[in-house]
């Protein structure tokens, strides 16, 4: 505990690591906000049973894709798959195209709870495979697998939209 | 579709949290910590108050048992007293008849000789 800084200086190094995993992955900022609220404030009940900055980090995001994992499902019991929000001023301006991110970004928000948690995990944090079942407590075979599944429904998602756009452009 | 993953990394990449976030975290922790520790320093009070209770209705009771006590004892005293006076009664008053008895019993013995 000797090593750790104080709870200010934790959640100012990880707030966006916590808020962009949420994000990404219920696609509503106000819910994304809240629920990284919660995390810290569960980190702060906790703090004093973790040892480093790395175990602050894995236990972070461990608390923080359960639970949402948890908030997904209950979304889409409350009122089906959400939709993702406008992006965000700064992000627009780096995408090129506007629309083919908003295609990806609905495409995401359509994968199944664990799955969606799992791509965002593999692309927002740049976590192997090994290191998202560490996480998720997950088989590595099982990790593998959501994955692959994920990109190859949003690789035939993606396909099927393009052609829609190709076919209403000709027309 | 060129590259589902680098879109993916684009897309997914770390977002800004919103600003003063850290600072509304750190206030709610505060403010639960404080609330954690009145709420414990109540839950103290709260005990403290009824053992206060519990010894207090406890010295109640054995102040009323020792006076219960004392009441029965001077009652047996005074009840005591009482007997000692009627059987002084009782013994003044059966004096006389006594004697007038023997008296009578003497003078029949008398009238039979």
């Amino acid at each position: 505990m000797a090593s750790l800084p104080g709870f200010a200086e934790i959640v100012h190094q990880h707030q966006s690591l916590v808020y962009s995993l949420a994000y990404h992955s219920l696609g509503n900022r106000a819910v994304a906000e809240e629920l990284t609220q919660d995390v810290f404030l569960s980190l702060h009940q906790n703090l004093h049973q973790l040892e480093s900055m790395e175990h602050v980090k894995h236990w972070l995001r461990r608390a923080a894709a359960h639970r949402c994992i948890d908030e997904v499902r209950r979304q889409k019991f409350r009122r089906g798959p959400g939709l993702y929000e406008v992006p965000e001023p700064a992000t627009r301006d780096r995408w090129q195209d506007p629309l083919l991110s908003r295609q990806l970004a609905d495409s995401v928000a359509s994968l199944p709870a664990t799955a969606r948690v799992v791509t965002v995990l593999r692309y927002q944090e740049e976590l192997e495979p090994q290191e998202i079942a560490a996480v998720l407590r997950l088989p590595v075979a099982t990790v593998k697998s959501r994955l692959h599944r994920a990109l190859a429904m949003l690789r035939a998602k993606m396909q099927r939209k393009e052609s829609v756009c190709k076919t209403s452009k000709h027309s | 579709m060129q590259d589902l993953e680098a879109q993916l990394r684009l897309m997914l990449r770390r977002q800004d949290a919103p600003a003063g976030l850290a600072e509304r975290i750190v206030a709610r922790a505060e403010g639960r910590r404080r609330v954690g520790v009145s709420t414990r320093w109540l839950a103290i009070a709260a005990a403290v108050l009824v053992m206060a209770g519990i010894g207090w209705q406890y010295r109640q009771e054995r102040e009323r048992r020792l006076q219960a006590e004392q009441t029965a004892q001077q009652l047996e005293f005074a009840l005591r007293l009482v007997a000692e006076r009627l059987t002084k009664v009782e013994r003044q008053v059966r004096g006389p008849e006594t004697r007038v008895i023997h008296l009578q019993t003497n003078k029949q013995e008398e009238n039979l000789q």
